[in-house]
C-alpha cells in the first residue's frame, strides 16, 4: 500500500509580468512526492523546472501562482499567510540551490548559520545548537568540523559551501529537501561527494527529495521517478529506469541522443535536435515541441494531453493517441 | 626546432604560468607539453584549478608565460616581435564559454564578426559585409541576420556567431574554451557538429577545453588529463576514457553520473578529497594525497611520464617497469 503523497502539486501555473505583458513560465504542471521518495525535474533552461520548485515555496519573486494547487501534507500552500509559508521553509521543507555562495551570508560563521535555522524553527538553546551545529556539520562531511564551524563562508570550497547548505538544510530534519541543481556548479568528483551524501541522507533520515536537474546521467543515478519538462509543461513521467531506458515523447528521446556518451561514435555527427527552445513570451501553438519534433504531424497543431501509457507513466504525445498512424512508442524509440 | 613530418601546427614544451598573488606563488600551470596536428583536435580535461583555462591563454599569448616553450606553424611564438605576433594572432582565435559576455551588445552582427576583418585591414565595406554573409551562412546563420544585435538571438546562435567572428580571419588553430559548456543538451549537440564539419570543412586544428569528459572525448584525437598544473595522463580518449592508468583520471572518469537506463540508482564509491589549492601543491605527486593507491614514494618523490601503451603516457609510480 503505497503511502499518501508528502507533496501533491496539481495544474500549477505560474505567471510573470514583463513590460510586454504577462507570460506563463509554467503551464498546467501537476506531480506528486511520497515520503522518501526522489523526484527528478528534468529540463533545459526555459523548460519551468526552477520555477515549479519555487512555487512549492512561494518563492516566486515578481512571479505569481496564477492557478493550481500546492498540498503539502494535504494542506493547501497557494494563498497560504506568508507567516505560514516562512514556518514551514526549513522546518519540514528546505530547499538547497545551485549557487551555495549566494545563499550564505558572507558576514556569519557556517556554525553560526547552522545554528540559526535551529533556533529559528526549533528554539534550540544557543548553547545546544552550537553543539548541534558541529554534529550536523560533521554529518555533512565537512572536514574538522569542530575548527571549521568557526570558519566564514569564502573560506570554504565551493564543495564544502554546499556541505553547509544541506547541513542547514537538514538541520530541522524537513520531511522533504527541494534541491535545484545543487551540483550544477562543482567539479564533477566534488558532485559524486554530493550526490553519495545525499543519497546518504535519504537513507538515515527517510527525507524525500525533489530534485531540479538538466542532467540525465544525476537523474539515472539519484532518482526513483521522474518528469521531463519541455517549455513550461510535463512531457512525460513515470519510473526512471522506464523514461530512461524506453521514453515514450519524441522530446525525451531527442533529448536523450543529443547527450554524449562515452559510446558515443567520434565519427559520425551527433543526433541533434533542430531549432532552439522556444521564449515563453514566443510559445508555439498546438504542441510546444513541433516545431523541432522529428515526427510532426497534422495533428501537432492542437495540444496534445498528458496520455497514459503504463502503469504511472504518461507522454503528452499525439502518437499515443488510438488511430494515429505509426502510434506506437518502438516507433518513437527509432528516432534519431 | 627539430624537423618532424609533418610539423605539427602548435607546440607547447614544459609551460609554465605562475601567478603571484599576496606573497604566495600560484602554480597554475607547471610544466605542460603538447603538439597539436594540423586539422586535429587536442582536448584538456581537468577540474578547476587544474590549469586548462591558462593553458588556453598562454598558447595564444593572452598570458605571457612563467618559462617554457611555444611554437606555432614553425615560428617560435615567444621570441617574436609585435608585428609578427600580430600576423600569427590572425591564425589563432578563440571561442568562449559565454556567447553574451565575449560579445559588445551594442554591436550588431555585422560589425561584430566583421569587426577581426577591420582590425587586420583584411575587408573593407562591401567586400567585407560579403565575406560577414559568408561566414554567417557557415555556421548556419544568414543575411537576415546581419542587422541583429546578440541578445536578440538565443544561447547556441550567438555561439554561432562567436564561432563566425573566430572564423572571420581565416585561422589555422581555434581554441574552444569551454565552448559549448553554457548550451542546454540539445544545442550542444548542433554546435559540436558545426565545430567538426567545420573542422572537416576548412582544415581547422582546435585545442578543445572543457569540463564535460564525454563532450572532450567526442571531439578530440587525443585527451590530455590535467591535475594542478600538470598533464597527468594523455592518449587516444577512447582507451583513457575505458581503460583510465592513472588513479586521477580513473576518479575522474569513473566520477561522471552515468546515464545507463538498464542501470539506474546505482550507488558508487565517491571520490576522496578535494583537489588542493594551486598555491599549495602538494610534495612529490601532486595528486597523492587523494590517491586510493599512492605508497611511500608519492609524496616524496614527483613522478616521470611512463609510456602505457601506443600514443599514450601517465605520470604515475606505479606504472614504472621495475616496481
Amino acid at each position: 500500500m503505497p503511502s499518501p503523497p508528502l507533496l501533491e502539486v496539481d495544474d500549477l501555473q505560474v505567471r510573470f509580468p514583463t513590460p510586454a505583458g504577462p507570460i506563463d513560465a509554467v503551464s498546467g504542471v501537476s506531480f506528486s512526492v511520497s515520503p522518501g521518495e526522489t523526484v527528478a525535474v528534468v529540463g533545459e533552461s526555459g523548460s519551468g523546472k526552477s520555477v515549479s520548485a519555487l512555487a512549492v515555496l512561494g518563492l516566486l519573486g515578481a512571479g505569481r501562482v496564477a492557478g493550481g494547487s500546492v498540498r503539502f501534507r494535504g494542506e493547501e500552500l497557494v494563498g497560504a499567510a506568508p507567516d505560514r509559508l516562512r514556518r514551514l521553509r526549513g522546518a519540514d521543507i528546505a530547499m538547497i540551490f545551485q549557487n551555495p555562495m549566494s545563499s550564505l551570508d558572507p558576514l556569519f560563521t557556517v556554525g553560526d548559520q547552522v545554528a540559526e535555522a535551529l533556533r529559528e524553527h526549533r528554539r534550540t538553546p544557543r548553547r545546544t545548537a552550537k553543539a548541534r551545529a558541529v554534529e550536523l556539520l560533521r554529518e555533512v562531511g565537512l572536514p574538522d568540523p569542530e575548527r571549521r564551524v568557526r570558519s566564514y563562508p569564502h573560506e570554504l570550497s565551493g564543495g564544502q559551501q554546499q556541505r553547509v547548505m544541506i547541513a542547514i538544510g537538514l538541520a530541522c530534519e524537513p520531511a522533504l529537501l527541494i534541491c535545484d541543481e545543487p551540483t550544477t556548479a562543482l567539479d564533477v568528483t566534488v558532485e559524486a561527494q554530493i550526490l553519495d551524501l545525499l543519497r546518504r541522507v535519504q537513507r538515515d533520515h527517510g527525507t524525500a527529495l525533489l530534485f531540479i536537474t538538466h542532467d540525465m546521467g544525476v537523474v539515472s543515478e539519484l532518482a526513483d521517478r521522474v518528469l521531463v519538462m519541455y517549455a513550461g509543461r510535463v512531457v512525460e513521467h513515470g519510473s526512471v529506469a522506464e523514461v530512461l531506458g524506453a521514453p515514450g515523447n519524441p522530446y525525451t528521446r531527442a533529448l536523450i541522443d543529443s547527450i554524449p556518451t562515452p559510446a558515443t561514435p567520434r565519427d559520425v555527427p551527433m543526433p541533434a535536435i533542430a531549432g532552439s527552445v522556444p521564449h515563453a513570451s514566443d510559445m508555439p501553438s498546438g504542441c510546444r515541441f513541433h516545431p523541432r519534433c522529428p515526427r510532426v504531424h497534422d495533428r501537432c497543431a492542437t495540444e496534445p494531453p498528458l496520455h497514459d501509457i503504463g502503469p504511472g507513466r504518461a507522454s503528452r504525445c499525439w502518437l499515443h493517441a488510438a488511430g494515429t498512424a505509426g502510434s506506437t512508442v518502438a516507433g518513437v524509440r527509432g528516432v534519431g | 626546432m627539430a624537423v618532424t613530418d609533418p610539423a605539427p601546427l602548435f607546440e607547447a614544451r614544459d609551460l609554465v604560468k605562475h601567478f603571484r598573488s599576496r606573497g604566495s606563488t600560484v602554480r597554475a600551470v607547471d610544466g605542460v607539453s603538447f603538439t597539436i596536428p594540423r586539422g586535429r583536435t587536442v582536448g584538456l580535461v581537468g577540474e578547476s584549478g587544474s590549469g586548462k583555462s591558462t593553458v588556453a591563454r598562454l598558447a595564444l599569448r593572452l598570458l605571457e608565460p612563467t618559462s617554457g616553450e611555444l611554437s606555432f606553424d614553425g615560428v617560435d611564438l615567444r621570441g617574436a616581435g609585435r608585428g609578427e605576433l600580430r600576423a600569427l594572432r590572425r591564425r589563432m582565435q578563440i571561442v568562449f564559454q559565454d556567447p553574451f559576455g565575449s560579445l559588445n551588445p551594442r554591436m550588431r552582427v555585422l560589425d561584430a564578426v566583421g569587426e577581426p576583418l577591420s582590425v587586420h585591414g583584411l575587408a573593407r565595406g562591401r567586400a567585407r559585409r560579403d565575406r560577414v554573409v559568408e561566414l554567417l551562412e557557415r555556421v548556419g546563420l544568414s543575411a537576415k541576420d546581419l542587422t541583429k544585435f546578440a541578445h536578440q538571438f538565443s544561447g547556441g546562435q550567438a555561439q554561432r556567431i562567436g564561432i563566425a567572428r573566430a572564423l572571420a580571419t581565416d585561422p589555422d588553430l581555434i581554441v574552444c574554451d569551454e565552448a559549448v559548456s553554457a548550451l542546454d543538451v540539445s544545442v550542444q549537440a548542433q554546435v559540436l557538429n558545426l565545430l567538426k564539419r567545420l573542422q572537416a570543412e576548412l582544415g581547422l586544428s582546435y585545442l578543445f577545453i572543457a569540463h564535460d569528459l564525454n563532450v572532450v572525448r567526442y571531439m578530440s584525437d587525443e585527451v590530455c588529463v590535467m591535475y594542478l598544473g600538470r598533464i597527468v595522463e594523455r592518449g587516444d580518449g577512447d582507451a583513457l576514457f575505458a581503460d583510465p592508468r592513472h588513479p586521477y583520471s580513473e576518479m575522474l572518469v569513473s566520477a561522471v553520473p552515468e546515464f545507463d537506463p538498464a542501470n539506474t540508482g546505482r550507488a558508487r564509491p565517491a571520490p576522496r578529497g578535494e583537489a588542493p589549492s594551486p598555491s599549495r601543491p602538494p610534495s612529490g605527486c601532486r595528486f597523492h594525497p587523494r590517491c586510493p593507491r599512492a605508497f611511500d614514494r608519492c609524496s616524496t618523490d614527483e613522478p616521470v611520464v611512463h609510456p602505457v601503451a601506443p600514443g599514450r603516457t601517465a605520470a604515475c609510480h606505479l606504472l614504472e617497469v621495475d616496481r
